[in-house]
């Protein structure tokens, strides 16, 4: 990697040849070891540098001595050398830049650039910080690595969707899940469950395109708000965008190295209300998982390859949730010569997992049947010999009832056969083009191919052994295939020139087009009267297919103009036009501007003092505004006329709503901020203020029942707003030598208010009926609030009245943030991470289906019932079932050992990990098993109800990893 | 050589411009059918009268399934479905009632567009296609007079009151009378406009419709069909045989109306039978203080009810009479029922279910009404209270129920919102003799002496309220 910087360090700083070379030598301030690749330069002529070489050498030739060498280097600190004050031979020692400042970064700019420059914040997870969190999905990574976004997990089964926000819900309509970039290359960030699907789902662990991006060999990853920062990004980015970087060539000759992990899941009891739950559904999972990784090249080519295979036989009972895994990636850079730059990377991923039934399924699924108390559903033999059915309180079952029904549970997910599969395969290519200094084009095409198929085989044995069909059935049994079929592509050229004028301006340009098409195929195909032990739907008595489509394509054109004056004032200005298919007829190209500043305050002459006695090391100021956008799902804009089958003819009926003017959601936002390191690189501090208002949101607007049409449509008439701040703050606890203790942190605020519904009265995006509970949109409220019936007792207990259709609490926290520890002691490092969140709500569907069946809630008195039996009055004591979903969870605590042998080995690592060790919650369920809430593909989740829903296990993972 | 470089350069670049055509979007091409290209292409009224008939069947189902336990015939043991109609609480933003309001949009609607659009688009339209999109038509305000307190009668429309949505459903059965090409056809016609009446409290009106659909066929049904093979389902097959609900004690005998043979076999639902004549003419006799007239119209009745089919050796095993945890209700035929407290005790009416026995059905109509208990009623209010009974026998399952009741939705939040006209409309009618509380589904099982007693009888509450503008239209 380092030779890569060299040389394009080489190709771009021209050697200024002149008398009296100075000679000097550049190293770390902590290690005191050779930095390769820095860049010295005369401060006010940069055209006059050099870089140091495999030792740290360095030598130039200068006509004056009285000048000031700048020296800069990928992640250490700029620093200013007066030659006129230094010891000859030179020896700059360069402090490692432990809160990259003056990274360089790509997202949301076009092409690459300083963050220095930048009116807002980009995150970045680096190599290093990968290291320390190797989970198989990018989602679960990024889950404490981005400080200013919230990341949950919804459910505890493979394949599952997540919920990942940032800053709110922007959209009462769309999923929050930003785009996903891979080198350049959109991918598919489906985070819901598809159109057609699923059948599997259960309403909570619908399966999503986010945990199979492949993630072998990622170098760095770059996350960036949606708003000014995606503007350049146009119709596509209201949500922000994920961009991963892979490796492309290490450094020098080849590395090799082999990892292999083995660890053990298990089902955490805590969110479980039985003490029997545990011991009816689960097991100790295994988990195996091996690794190959190298890497080699030099100044004109590289390579590097990462793949893995693993396996996971999941937590539930007759590994119902057995997971395969094999996941590898290639990429390769190549210098075709003087100016041309190719780069290439390849990712794929195959992955095959089963599935249990759960959520609100209906008839039987595991975690209803005990938690729910659903086990009164089910008739069994008692010893006298008579049919009566399960006692709902299953810890209070006898023993003979007890084997009874663990026999019943134990077959009923034995005959299960539910097998989901992922082919997933990813390639981008970028060609850069330097004809004259200063000038780059860079050209790049890629594409995003994923194939999703499921079945689910129901047989007669399993619907007779659950009581769903008589015994003697043979024609109920039925195989439900499902194929999704995704293809994005993506070609991206864009050019950017930098000038400078001496040390009085700056400027960076950067113009480009954007074209991506998305092209989603989906089709079911069943048999129904399947014989049992047919695999396939061959043969069966009744078949039936369904198909659905769609796709799109965009087009944007951008430009955007850094202006930086004396190296501290910046001004951003961009501009992006975008036109895309989904549009409705009466909508054109629609254009998204933006508009920034920031100013490095530190580098003004009377911060001097502050910065010379290390008060204050960095303090930059910033501030934007800039619009980003989301469009509408394709075709919605099109009246239609539906055809299914009936009675075996074609059967016309009205399809669509269909809506002209269906246009982009328009997020508007401003940012205000600073971002500082002080107390001599003890703190780094950032603060920002946000203010976004998405205008024009996309309702799914219920329509008339008169008009006998689709019950509802998209129309952009609402408005939603979403303000609160982000802060935050790195401490650099100890640096030394041998120790380095760094703890990062970050605290997050959210107000969300949908400000306007356009006159729509209040809808539904996730939940049950109006009657049950549902997650409401309404005016006044913040999007997705809890709604359902609410019991008010008077002062003795008793009941006083029931409101329904009440607000019983956001499902949005209003105060959010993550946290971790790393502490290194020579070879030996320490990492803890976790994150947390207060100001949301969520509702138990378990325990008011207990109290449905008649068990106490401590929370409701004896009183409040008088009169009236549970049965009866469940659904009027909805409030009491809901419960603050604030919690304190310890995702990973990390503990690695590196070992350097002299000979033969370059190094060995060993580690072990526990993920999801502990969890503090002020709910007795799980507050991020919901129901993913999304009722259509695409659709925005707030989560907020538990119903049914498997948590994420506990995972013990032990690693060995040998470098060669 | 420069310059020619240039121009080599240009040239090359201006040639490779073309293939921005490749990704030009006018291959972007919805795959479904538009309107244009469903009515320029052949048999179009075809395809919508099956159409509309598919959704005609599933709102239907829908309806029944909701009303059902909206009434007392059934109760929710389950957690599908509305666990509030069973209560009864009715709110106007309730999601069912919208969607109740929905269909009957969508019935009238497609209607329309079949008559108006798709007829003069299609050459080969015929007086069949038109008969059947009009008696759709005339369906939905029947739904809507007798289910609904007003609603709007086209798209975004002031509300119309239920007797208005009666009245034009007598014109448009009217209209279909014109298309009616069968005696049996022109006999259900002429049954809905003898409901229609029936429910305005018309009894001349009513009793002639009735007459004259039984003089030209006495024994007509007019079912809707669904299609489990392409996943037309009967929902309130789903929820009765499927064992979420559990019918009245008293109406065991009759549950589930429809039933299983096969996994995908989806049964039909009555929409129109002549039995509904003789129940209105009957009621008409009580009305005019003819019990004799009334008791011959119950024993012609009863023969024809005698003469339907019953199916035999239904596997309903699987039906413990406590399927959804709630509630157990008698599950065997050693059972007594009692209507009320103080009534006699019934056998006969709770069916043995569990294996080995099988079952057998009424599926069109059932009663466990006798010649005998016809010839023992004694009295207009007794004789009129077994002709409610016999109506919610033989209506069992048919979600008609609810209109006997004198219960009425109210215009829903959605519509509500659009016109002010319906602000006089968004609180449901529940007539203060309903029970509140899941009264009409209470009952009092002793197990050990197999004995139920239900809490009310709805039919004696019904004929002790005759003379409410709610129920027992001829005796306002």
């Amino acid at each position: 990697m380092k030779y890569l910087i060299l040389l394009g360090i080489m190709l771009t700083l021209p050697f200024s040849a002149s008398a009296a070379p100075i000679k000097g030598k550049v190293v770390d301030k902590k290690t005191q070891e050779a930095l390769i690749g820095v860049s010295i330069a005369l401060k006010d002529n940069p055209a006059v540098g050099t870089i140091t070489d495999a030792d740290g050498n360095f030598s130039l030739s200068l006509n004056e001595q009285q000048d000031i060498l700048r020296v800069t280097y990928i992640g250490y600190e700029t620093c200013e050398i007066d030659l006129d004050k230094m010891n000859h031979p030179l020896v700059i020692e360069m402090n490692e830049d432990n809160f990259k400042l003056d990274e360089v970064v790509v997202t949301g700019q076009g092409a690459e650039i300083s963050k220095r420059r930048l009116s807002s914040n980009v995150s970045t997870v680096s190599e290093k910080d990968l290291i320390k969190m190797p989970q198989g999905r990018i989602d679960q990574l990024l889950q404490n690595a981005l400080p200013n976004v919230q990341i949950t997990l919804s459910n505890g089964q493979p394949g599952t969707t997540s919920l990942i926000k940032s800053r709110g819900l922007s959209s009462a309509y769309s999923s929050s899940t930003p785009v996903i970039y891979v080198d350049g290359v959109r991918v598919d960030n489906m985070n819901t469950g598809a159109a057609l699907n699923n059948s599997l789902s259960g309403n909570s662990a619908t399966t999503g395109s986010i945990g199979d991006i492949p993630m072998e060999n990622i170098e760095r990853i770059e996350y960036v708000t949606g708003g000014a920062a995606t503007t350049l990004y146009g119709s596509d980015a209201a949500n922000g965008v994920i961009q991963i970087f892979t490796k492309k060539g290490g450094e020098g000759r080849l590395n090799v190295s082999f990892e292999t992990q083995l660890g053990a899941d298990v089902a955490s009891s805590q969110f479980y209300y039985f003490k029997r739950t545990k011991e009816l559904l689960h097991q100790t999972g295994f988990t195996q998982k091996y690794r190959i990784a190298l890497d080699g090249g030099n100044d004109k080519y590289g390579f590097s390859l990462g793949a893995s295979m693993s396996n996971n036989t999941g937590t539930l009972i007759h590994n119902a949730n057995e997971d395969r895994k094999y996941d590898l990636r290639f990429g390769s850079r190549l210098q075709i010569n003087k100016s041309l730059d190719y780069q290439n990377s390849f990712g794929m991923v195959i992955e095959d997992f089963g599935r249990s039934r759960n959520g609100n399924q209906g008839g039987y699924t595991g975690l209803w049947f005990t938690e729910g108390s659903a086990a009164a559903n089910f008739d069994y033999t008692d010893q006298q010999g008579n049919l009566v059915s399960y006692n709902p309180d299953i810890d209070a079952a006898s023993d003979y009832e007890f084997s009874q029904m663990k026999a019943f549970v134990d077959k009923a997910e034995a005959l299960q056969n539910n097998r989901e599969s992922v082919r997933r395969f990813q390639t981008s290519h970028s060609l850069t083009y330097t004809p004259i200094k200063n000038l780059t084009f860079k050209g790049t095409l890629g594409l995003d191919y994923r194939l999703n198929t499921n079945k689910n085989i129901t047989t007669n044995e399993y619907l007779i052994h659950t009581q769903q069909e008589p015994a003697g059935t043979s024609d109920a049994g039925s195989i439900r295939n499902f194929d999704r079929n995704y293809l994005g592509l993506t070609i991206d050229l864009n050019g950017q020139y930098k000038y400078r004028y001496k040390d009085l301006l700056s400027s960076i340009t950067t113009a480009g087009f954007q074209y991506f098409s998305t092209y989603d195929h989906q089709s079911v195909y069943s048999g129904t009267n399947v014989r049992d032990g047919a695999q396939i739907m061959t043969g069966a008595g009744i078949q039936s297919a369904d198909e659905w489509m769609s796709y799109l394509y965009n087009y944007g054109v951008f430009v955007q103009e850094n202006i930086g004056f004396k190296d501290k004032y910046y001004i951003d200005l961009g501009f992006r036009a975008d036109y895309n298919t989904a549009f409705g007829d009466n909508v054109g190209w629609q254009f998204y501007p933006k508009v920034g500043f920031s100013y490095q305050l530190s580098d003004e002459e009377f911060m001097r003092p502050a910065i010379e006695n290390g008060v204050v090391n960095s303090f930059k100021i910033f501030a934007n505004y800039g619009i980003a956008g989301s469009y509408p799902p394709a075709f919605a804009y099109q009246k239609t006329i539906a055809v299914n089958s009936f009675l075996g003819q074609q059967a016309a009926s009205f399809g669509q709503y269909g809506n002209d003017d269906l246009g982009p959601e328009k997020k508007h936002s401003y940012e205000i901020g600073f971002n500082t390191v002080l107390f001599n690189r003890f703190l780094n501090l950032g603060f920002t203020y946000y203010y976004a208002l998405t205008k024009d949101a996309l309702f799914s607007v219920p329509s008339l029942p008169s008009s006998g049409l689709e019950a509802s449509y998209l129309k952009n008439v609402g408005e939603i707003e979403n303000k609160g701040i982000e802060v935050t703050a790195s401490f650099q606890l100890v640096d030394t030598k041998d120790w380095h203790v760094r703890l990062n942190t970050s605290f997050n605020t959210n107000h969300n208010e949908v400000l306007s519904t356009g006159g729509t009265v209040p809808f539904a995006i996730g939940g049950f009926s109006s009657r049950t509970v549902q997650t409401v949109v309404q005016e006044g409220k913040p999007v997705g609030f809890i709604r359902g019936a609410q019991a008010i007792l008077n002062a003795d207990g008793t009941l006083k009245e029931v409101l329904q259709l009440q607000d019983l609490g956001t499902t949005l926290p209003t105060f959010y943030g993550n946290f971790s520890l790393n502490v290194d002691y020579k070879n030996l490092s320490f990492f803890l991470s976790g994150d947390y969140q207060t100001g949301s709500y969520v509702h138990s569907f378990d325990r008011q289906f207990r109290f449905a069946k008649g068990l106490k809630d401590a929370s409701i008195p004896e009183q409040a019932l008088e009169g009236i039996s549970q049965a009866q009055a469940w659904l009027d004591f909805t409030n009491f079932f809901v419960e603050k979903a604030n919690f304190l969870k310890i995702r990973n605590i990390g503990l690695n050992y590196a070992i350097k042998p002299k000979k033969f080995l370059k190094e060995i690592n060993i580690g072990f990990n526990v993920y999801n060790p502990l969890s503090f919650t002020s709910s007795s369920v799980d507050p991020e098993a919901a129901l993913s809430g999304a009722r259509s593909q695409g659709a925005v989740a707030t989560g907020g109800l538990n119903y049914s829903t498997y948590s994420t296990p506990r995972q013990y993972v032990g690693t060995i990893k040998v470098n060669f | 050589m420069k310059t020619f470089k240039y121009i080599f350069l240009s040239a090359v670049t201006c040639l490779s411009l073309n293939s921005c055509e490749l990704l030009q979007p006018d291959d972007i091409v919805n795959p479904n059918v538009s309107e244009d290209t469903f009515l320029s292409s052949a048999n179009a009224m075809q395809a919508w009268v099956n159409g509309a008939n598919r959704s005609f069947a599933e709102s239907i189902g829908s309806y029944c399934e909701l009303m059902e336990i909206l009434s007392d015939n059934y109760y929710n043991n389950y957690s599908q479905s509305s666990k509030v109609f069973d209560i009864p609480r009715i709110l106007y933003t309730d999601s069912d009632v919208t969607k109740l309001q929905r269909y009957i949009g969508t019935m009238r609607e497609s209607a329309d567009y079949g008559i108006n659009t798709v007829a003069a688009a299609d050459p080969a339209t015929t007086q069949d296609e038109l008969f059947n999109l009009y008696y759709i038509k005339a369906y939905a305000y029947i739904l809507g007079g007798e289910y609904f307190l007003a609603l709007p009668d086209k798209n975004g429309g002031e509300v119309k009151t239920w007797d208005e949505y009666l009245q034009t459903a007598l014109t448009v059965l009217d209209d279909a009378l014109d298309y009616a090409a069968t005696d049996e056809d022109k006999a259900f016609i002429h049954t809905l406009k003898a409901r229609a009446y029936y429910r305005l409290g018309d009894r001349t009106n009513a009793s002639n419709e009735a007459q004259t659909s039984l003089s030209l066929s006495p024994e007509f049904v007019k079912q809707v069909q669904f299609d489990g093979d392409n996943g037309v389902t009967n929902s309130i097959q789903q929820a009765t045989w499927g064992t979420w609900f559990q019918p009245l004690p008293r109406l065991d005998f009759l549950d589930p109306k429809y039933f299983q043979i096969t996994s995908t076999e989806e049964r039909s639902i009555s929409i129109g039978k002549a039995e509904e004549n003789y129940l209105i003419l009957a009621e008409a006799s009580l009305a005019g203080n003819d019990e004799v007239g009334a008791k011959n119209y119950m024993k012609q009745l009863l023969s024809l009810v005698q003469s339907r089919p019953v199916q035999s050796n239904i596997n309903d095993q699987l039906e413990g009479r406590f399927n959804g945890g709630y509630k157990h209700f008698p599950n065997s035929s050693e059972y007594k029922v009692a209507a009320s407290e103080g009534e006699s005790f019934r056998l006969g009416l709770v069916l043995d279910r569990q294996a080995p026995h099988l079952i057998s059905i009424p599926y069109i109509s059932g009663t466990s009404v006798t010649e005998t208990m016809i010839d023992e009623a004694s009295g207009i209010d007794e004789t009129l209270e077994l002709v409610y009974l016999m109506r919610q026998e033989i209506f069992f399952a048919e979600g008609r129920r609810v209109a006997d009741l004198g219960i009425r939705m109210p215009v829903c939040e959605v519509e509500a919102a659009n016109t002010p006209s319906a602000a006089d409309y968004l609180e449901a009618l529940i007539p203060s003799f309903i029970p509140l509380n899941q009264g009409m589904d209470e009952f009092v099982m002793d197990e050990n002496a197999k004995e139920v007693v239900i809490r009310y009888n709805m039919n004696k509450v019904i004929v002790e309220n005759k003379s409410s503008e709610y129920v027992a239209p001829f005796f306002n």
